[in-house]
């Protein structure tokens, strides 16, 4: 659901000092609701408490299924519906030939299934909105925005720890973004 | 992980050789010369020879190929046990030693920063290459073709037209499968890959002694050894390539010479790398008990605990591959191979392969909090390495002792303490040679601060 949100955000030079200030706004009560980096902060995620992402919870479900979909596919077209004698194979439930399939099968919707779900659930994926603050966050600045219509937000002492910590520009500002 | 601060100092530590680990592996090493004695006299007394060779005869025989395998009796098949077991020792912890050179290698290749600060494992894990590769071509070049010509196309006269065992496929490999090859050969490789270890070896040190002033970590800008390095790195991978599969073709592949497989030598590649990221996980695991390595933390061991989870998959997906194409082309000359490991007394050592190398390691590490945990990761590398142990029998025993090999005795515990001994102790006196971390490598910083993520 797309709707005018309102944001504040700090913007840094260097990624050392965004990693700074999201470890000093830990001890506040002021929660991050994301940082923009044009590549991945080492620490970022720990210092912004993130939780543990669940994609591997997905790619097992993924792998699951891709692996019952080959073992289905063969058993019904090799074994059930139309029995054949390849090479002298027990037309039964020739395991080894099994194989190949079931690993290419659980490899592809592994892959996809979590591909696709990562760039659905980080937003990125085709037809959807990007949320832009600065046209650089994706160059060589890095933003930190907080949600402004967060109870617990304290604008003051957000905007004083971001300056301290060397956020050269702090703005607030209004724009159309999904939740 | 420590955030931010930038000027982290690692204090210059020493490996020390204690007594203790000096005595083990004296232990290890005389225990393994005991036992090898203890099982080859107790293998002679048993006089079981006749009866398991003709038996171990009949079922080559019925399988279709290979006869000639245990037919010539040159030396007894207690006696070819034995060399069999040394080759395997010696061969597997060759293949540590080339190892630990690959993971250097490729990590120098890959501009990967993360091992650095304990790339000295691997680095001391490759100071046994020389000593291997004497062992292998020892053993198996010197003794077994040489001497006691237990390598079936090493029999004399096998190749002459006009001699009562000519053996006419044989015969048109002896290009390959010679005496000059294997003894004249291989030890030319390995002198470039010593070679190449060597310097990768002294460069690293020489980083290491370069501007002593140097303070903070990653203050050095002077990347003129590791530069060099990838460059020695790079010639060596593509020169390992082709020389490591013809050493395993000639080494391991050539005991079943009348067999083939084009898929055997990155087999033998992926048992070589499996292990090795093992071993030195589990070497790691070890010195970090005895105080060592505190700026190796959880994230390097989840790394390298992803890296044996992955590299587990693989040599099932090359084993898999060797397997289901002779089995489902069904050729004689290609399926005994399998036969004799199959429908034979090797029938279980065939089942243990795939649990230990596939189902446990696969199982074990497949969650975050195993591959960071030390004692799965013991229990893992353990399956790992017995697994590829089992694996390289596999390989190695039915083609030179028939069924005789298939029942566990003393000589395979002889083999294994003897050569391990003897590769941890020459692994232990090279941690000892440098600085166990390259404070001056340009990775290091990168090293230290490595974090995998949440």
């Amino acid at each position: 659901m797309r709707k005018n949100r309102k944001f504040l955000y700090g913007v840094f030079n260097h990624p050392d000092d965004i990693l700074n200030a999201a470890y000093a706004l830990r001890s506040t009560s002021n929660q991050i609701l994301d940082c923009f980096t044009p590549f991945a902060v080492h620490g970022l995620d720990r210092a912004m408490n993130v939780k543990r992402s669940r994609l591997g919870i997905v790619a097992f479900l993924m792998g699951l299924t891709g692996f019952l979909l080959a073992v289905s596919l063969q058993f019904y077209t090799n074994v059930f519906d139309w029995p054949m004698n390849i090479g002298g194979k027990p037309a039964q439930l020739a395991v080894p030939t099994f194989v190949p399939v079931c690993f290419e099968l659980t490899v592809l919707c592994t892959a996809y299934g979590m591909g696709i779900t990562f760039f659905l659930r980080a937003r990125t994926i085709f037809g959807v909105r990007e949320t832009v603050f600065e046209a650089r966050q994706s160059d060589d600045h890095f933003i930190m925005c907080f949600d402004m219509e967060s109870k617990s937000l304290n604008i003051d002492e957000v905007t004083g720890l971001m300056k301290q910590h060397g956020a050269f520009d702090v703005k607030q500002v209004e724009m159309l973004a999904g939740k | 992980m420590a955030h931010g601060n930038h000027n982290i100092e690692i204090t210059n530590q020493q490996f020390e050789f204690t007594s203790k680990q000096k005595m083990f592996t004296y232990i290890m090493i005389v225990l393994g010369i005991v036992l090898l004695a203890v099982g080859y006299i107790m293998g002679s007394n048993d006089h079981p020879a006749s009866a398991h060779k003709a038996q171990t005869e009949q079922v080559v025989k019925e399988a279709g190929g290979e006869p000639a395998a245990n037919a010539e009796g040159h030396g007894d098949l207690n006696t070819k046990r034995l060399w069999a077991n040394l080759l395997l020792g010696a061969y597997f912890t060759f293949l540590l030693g080339c190892g630990g050179l690959f993971f250097i290698a490729v990590k120098n290749v890959a501009n990967a920063g993360w091992h650095v600060g304990f790339m000295r494992i691997p680095e001391a894990m490759a100071t046994y290459l020389p000593l291997g590769a004497l062992f292998v071509v020892l053993i198996g070049g010197v003794w077994g073709v040489s001497i006691s010509h237990y390598y079936h196309w090493s029999t004399p006269g096998i190749t002459d037209p006009s001699s009562p065992i000519y053996d006419k496929i044989l015969a048109g490999k002896k290009g390959f499968l010679n005496v000059i090859f294997y003894c004249g050969g291989l030890p030319l490789f390995f002198a470039v890959w010593w070679y190449i270890q060597r310097k990768l070896r002294t460069w690293g040190i020489s980083e290491d002694q370069d501007d002593p002033g140097l303070s903070a970590l990653g203050d050095n800008t002077n990347t003129k050894w590791y530069d060099k390095s990838v460059a020695a790195s790079a010639f060596w991978i593509f020169f390992f390539g082709f020389t490591f599969s013809i050493t395993a073709w000639l080494v391991i592949m050539s005991i079943d010479a009348h067999w083939f497989s084009t898929i055997f030598s990155i087999y033998n590649f992926a048992v070589l790398w499996v292990s090795t990221l093992a071993s030195i996980h589990l070497l790691l695991i070890y010195l970090k008990t005895q105080g060592y390595y505190k700026h190796v933390n959880d994230e390097h061991k989840h790394d390298l605990g992803k890296f044996m989870f992955a590299f587990t998959v693989f040599w099932t997906y090359i084993w898999i591959s060797q397997y289901l194409l002779i089995w489902y082309a069904n050729f004689s000359e290609e399926v005994v191979y399998y036969n004799a490991r199959w429908t034979s007394h090797y029938m279980p050592y065939f089942i243990a392969n795939l649990v230990l190398n596939f189902v446990t390691p696969f199982l074990i590490l497949m969650t975050r909090n195993n591959k960071r945990n030390p004692n799965t990761v013991i229990l893992a590398g353990a399956a790992i390495l017995l697994g590829k142990w089992n694996d390289l029998y596999l390989m190695i025993m039915p083609g030179v002792t028939g069924d005789y090999g298939s029942i566990f005795g003393f000589m395979e515990f002889g083999s294994i303490f003897l050569f391990f001994g003897l590769f941890l102790f020459v692994f232990f006196r090279s941690l000892t040679k440098a600085n166990l971390t390259p404070v001056h490598h340009p990775y290091i910083k990168e090293s230290v601060l490595h974090d995998v993520g949440v």
